[in-house]
């Protein structure tokens, strides 16, 4: 160890959290089931980007449900001088898992690749350097960051006091349980701690930065590499052998990581429009986008996490949001396995402090495992997911395994429907909560709200209307997946579904045309515009004219913005353009205005709301913002990419736009697709049903199926039906489309 | 779509068995240990104290809501100080009174960094006192609440 200190003191300081470069704010994202990587289009891994109306950095590594790092800085230590690593050729992505970049120094050209472990918890970072000068240079890269090591669940906070030792070539760095390895090759020259030099051993104390620096000669046609790689997690499975990272020290997962994403991509069903390239684009991202949502940070934690960057957590609400898109694209397997895991951590009895109810299924899950509950919602949709995975793939295992827990779910629902309404009603769990801890610790934080809405998208106390409607599922559902031995709990579950159907006429608003977004206990109407009303329209709970004058109504412009649908309408006092809840405008909100649109037979309107979609899926490079200002076309306060800024609108397609539906354990197939006037052809290749596959090929005049199967397959059209012997093709009349009843 | 822990009493959990039981020992250990982190990532302990005959103390986290905030009351033993009378200084920032802080001058508590608070006199009582914050994002209701209690320390040098 010499006595060189780390570039700051030379003149050029390092801070942790880098300067915000012209161009950078696309963010980079590279996934894998337990890891990710967050960077930026100048190349590097910092991303500082707008949160909550303020700049926070957001670069850096992400590992089994925590934030290991923040930025990750390289410099390059030449005899010229100490420089950041700069862009040559924009960065580009050829897989989800992996990010290139060449930076030029003259002479020296560095290829950086940043690559995900497909399946661990590390990320690696590779550069192979080269000259084009007459001599060998002596390269120092200096690789610096600051730890994190905060589970992704806790917003804005971070430990301040670290652990480091050296425990062979790694350096491990621990805090509160949680822990991450750093280790490369060649190995590191020099260390330093806060910036003071550090030869290794134990340390403790506050860590702003651990910087290292690696030294390379580079020959004129001889390449030089430098491999770098931090993983981590919870602290107990840091120290695993071999170490979760050294396998990128030996191989660099390129090749896995792009096998991961090409061997998931071979069986996806394909799209073509022919009359719309764009929306086709939009679905090609919008599938890509949701494959980096993929998770699994331990093989009884499967998923998708909510999104990225600070949402990046099993969300069970969001994953409800997705699941249903998985299961389209035909991946069986992860949409069991993502259905297992929030069964497995469904309440099993009421736990106060958690906010739990008996049968709840929790709102966000993370590898330890830690599990939080309290949504309106959340568990209103698991039922009715359980029957969709069972119509699809023809599997009934799945649903004879998780019958308890659909029934636990229904429980729930039960216990929460007030006998003077027959309505679900949602409300006074963070009381309870608060009156289940008030009287420990010295430390107390919390919202102030009566209740968990806290959790949910808007205001959803006592009986809003979008929740009614997933109730009504969930019963229906539950209803479908029981056995004939229980005929008349399947009759009861009926029985409640109509009779909550029966009182959605109370939600009618006649004069705004719509439906109120709730009901208080007493019945008192709570007069807000809101796009939540639509999912009424959706579930088809209104006779067709309501709904057809409420899909207009949402479509006037206090609610729809040119660039999407808001979530308060702003003519309503309580509009505010960048509040979350109340005037911005959310992608899930625009998919469900299209979803709604479509299923009155609006096919022009409905087309509409998908091409903003995709468009923007385009305009943001395949990523999705999780919301944009009300008041003008920009993202504020939004995750670059959220599942259900995707996952949605790829099921509308699917569901409405192509009126796809799955029945009878995947014996039947209903198809009556809603394109716009003046299209003459589309596709779908490939669309999984059960052990099969079938092809649509579409035109005005009918519909052309090829079905490889191992069993017959009934496709109904609006005009007729085919049985499809396995192997065989077959031509389906269709009627021109219109006005349905929803 | 909104997000956040509404409680964090979790190291203290008393239902830890039933947990246990339920979904395996690591799940209480993982919740307990997430609590003590949030119990002990915010507030610097031990860091009210007197300072020139006002009282500060030290957030080195942002306590729930990370971004910026509209709106910051504090109280002091249940009684709200005067928001003139309360500055606010993040590390790399220039002090600011709570009453220069509005909608469209918000005030970013940073993560990782200490913030310091100063409030106005108060008794030099070394007692236990209580200190509530009620922090107003500019982009997510409702409003955040944070409180803890400690002894107020002397002056530096006493």
């Amino acid at each position: 160890m010499s006595g060189r200190a780390p570039a700051e003191t030379d003149g050029t300081p390092m801070p942790a959290v880098a300067p915000i470069p012209p161009g950078s704010r696309r963010p980079l994202l590279a996934t894998g089931l337990a890891a990710a990587a967050i960077g930026a289009m100048d190349g590097g891994m910092s991303l500082l980007w707008e949160t909550r109306g303020a700049p926070l950095e957001w670069g850096g590594v992400y590992a089994a449900g925590v934030r290991l790092t923040g930025a990750w800085n390289l410099r390059l230590v030449t005899t010229r001088g100490v420089v950041p690593l700069p862009v040559a050729d924009p960065p580009v992505d050829p897989s989800g898992g992996m990010w290139e970049v060449v930076h030029r120094s003259p002479p020296l050209t560095i290829r950086e690749l940043v690559a995900v472990s497909p399946g661990g918890p590390a990320v690696g970072r590779e550069l192979t350097i080269e000259t084009d000068g007459g001599s060998p240079e002596r390269v120092l890269v200096e690789s610096g960051f600051s730890p994190s090591l905060a589970p992704v669940l806790v917003e804005g906070v971070k430990p301040y006091e670290y652990e480091v030792r050296t425990r062979g070539t790694t350096v491990e760095v621990t805090s509160h349980g949680y822990g991450l390895g750093f280790d490369a090759r060649p190995l590191a020259s020099h260390l330093w701690l806060n910036r003071d030099p550090w030869i290794g051993g134990r340390w403790s104390g506050e860590l702003s930065s651990l910087t290292s620096d690696h030294e390379l000669l580079v020959d004129p046609g001889a390449p030089a590499t430098l491999r770098l790689v931090l993983w981590g997690g919870v602290e107990r499975t840091l120290r695993q052998t071999p170490p979760l990272g050294v396998g990128f020290l030996q191989e660099n997962w390129r090749e896995s990581a792009q096998r991961a994403w090409s061997e998931w991509a071979v069986n996806l069903p394909k799209f073509r429009f022919p009359q719309a390239p764009e929306l086709e684009d939009g679905c090609a991202l919008a599938i890509r986008a949701l494959r980096r949502l993929y998770t699994a940070p331990d093989p009884t934690m499967v998923g998708l996490v909510a999104g990225y960057p600070w949402y990046s957590a099993i969300w069970c609400r969001d994953l409800a949001w997705m699941l249903p898109t998985v299961i389209w694209l035909g991946d069986y397997d992860w949409a069991a396995r993502s259905l297992r895991t929030a069964f497995r951590y469904q309440a099993r009895r009421r736990v106060a402090v958690l906010g739990a109810e008996e049968g709840e299924i929790p709102m966000q899950v993370s590898p330890g495992p830690i599990f939080l509950f309290g949504t309106s919602d959340t568990t209103l949709h698991y039922p009715g997911l359980v029957r969709r995975y069972a119509c699809h793939s023809g599997r009934d295992d799945l649903a004879h395994e998780l019958r308890e827990g659909v029934a636990a779910a229904i429980r729930w629902g039960r216990a929460k429907t007030d006998p003077r309404t027959g309505l679900l009603r949602h409300g006074g769990e963070v009381a309870e909560i608060d009156g289940a801890t008030a009287r420990i610790g010295s430390v107390h934080y919390g919202f102030d709200a009566p209740d968990t809405t806290i959790w949910d998208s808007t205001d959803r106390r006592d009986h809003a209307i979008d929740v009614q409607a997933l109730w009504i599922d969930a019963l229906e559902s539950a209803a479908e997946l029981t056995g004939p031995e229980a005929a008349a709990e399947a009759a009861s579950l009926r029985a409640e579904a109509a009779s909550v159907r029966g009182r959605i006429g109370a939600y009618r608003w006649p004069e705004e045309e719509y439906l109120f977004d709730s009901l208080r206990v007493d019945g008192t109407p709570v007069r807000r515009l809101r796009p939540n009303a639509l999912r009424a329209v959706s579930a088809g709970l209104l006779p067709i004219e309501v709904a057809v004058a409420a899909v207009r109504r949402a479509a006037r412009e206090d609610l729809t913005a040119p660039w999407g649908v808001r979530t308060l309408s702003d003519r309503d006092p309580g509009y505010d353009p960048q509040a979350y809840h109340d005037g911005q405008v959310w992608p899930i909100a625009t998919a469900w205005a299209a979803d709604a649109a479509l299923a009155v037979g609006d096919t022009e309107l409905g087309y509409r709301y998908l091409r903003l979609l995709a468009d923007r899926l385009r305009a943001e490079s395949g990523l999705a913002n999780e919301c944009y200002r009300g008041d003008r076309d920009a993202p504020f306060d939004s995750c670059f990419l959220l599942g259900f800024s995707v996952a949605p609108f790829l099921t509308v397609v699917f569901e409405r736009l192509w009126g796809l539906r799955v029945r009878n354990g995947a014996g039947s197939v209903a198809v009556d697709p809603r394109f716009p006037p003046g299209w003459e052809h589309a596709s779908l290749n490939g669309l999984r049903v059960g052990d099969g596959y079938l092809d649509l090929d579409w035109h005005p005049s009918g519909l052309t199926l090829s079905w490889r199967g191992p069993s017959p397959l009934e496709v109904l059209g609006p005009a007729g039906r085919v049985v499809l012997r396995p192997g065989t093709t077959s031509d389906l009349p269709m009627s021109p489309p219109g006005p349905k009843s929803s | 779509m909104t997000r956040g822990l509404f409680r964090t009493d979790l190291g203290l959990v008393d239902q830890g068995i039933e947990l246990g039981l339920d979904f395996g020992i690591h799940s209480v250990v993982e919740l307990a240990r997430l609590g003590e982190l949030l119990l002990h990532s915010v507030y610097e302990r031990g860091s009210l104290r007197l300072d020139g005959g006002q009282a500060v103390f030290t957030l080195r986290n942002p306590p729930l809501r990370m971004g910026a905030f509209s709106r910051v009351r504090l109280f002091w033993d249940g009684a709200e100080v005067p928001a003139a009378a309360v500055s606010i200084a993040p590390a790399l920032g220039t002090p600011r009174a709570l009453a220069e802080v509005d909608r469209e001058h918000p005030v970013t508590i940073p993560v990782g960094e200490r913030t310091r608070f100063r409030l106005g006199p108060v008794p030099s009582d070394a007692h236990r006192h209580v200190v509530r914050l009620e922090l107003q994002s500019v982009a997510i209701p409702p409003t955040v609440w944070f409180e803890f209690s400690d002894v107020l320390g002397a002056e530096p040098g006493r």
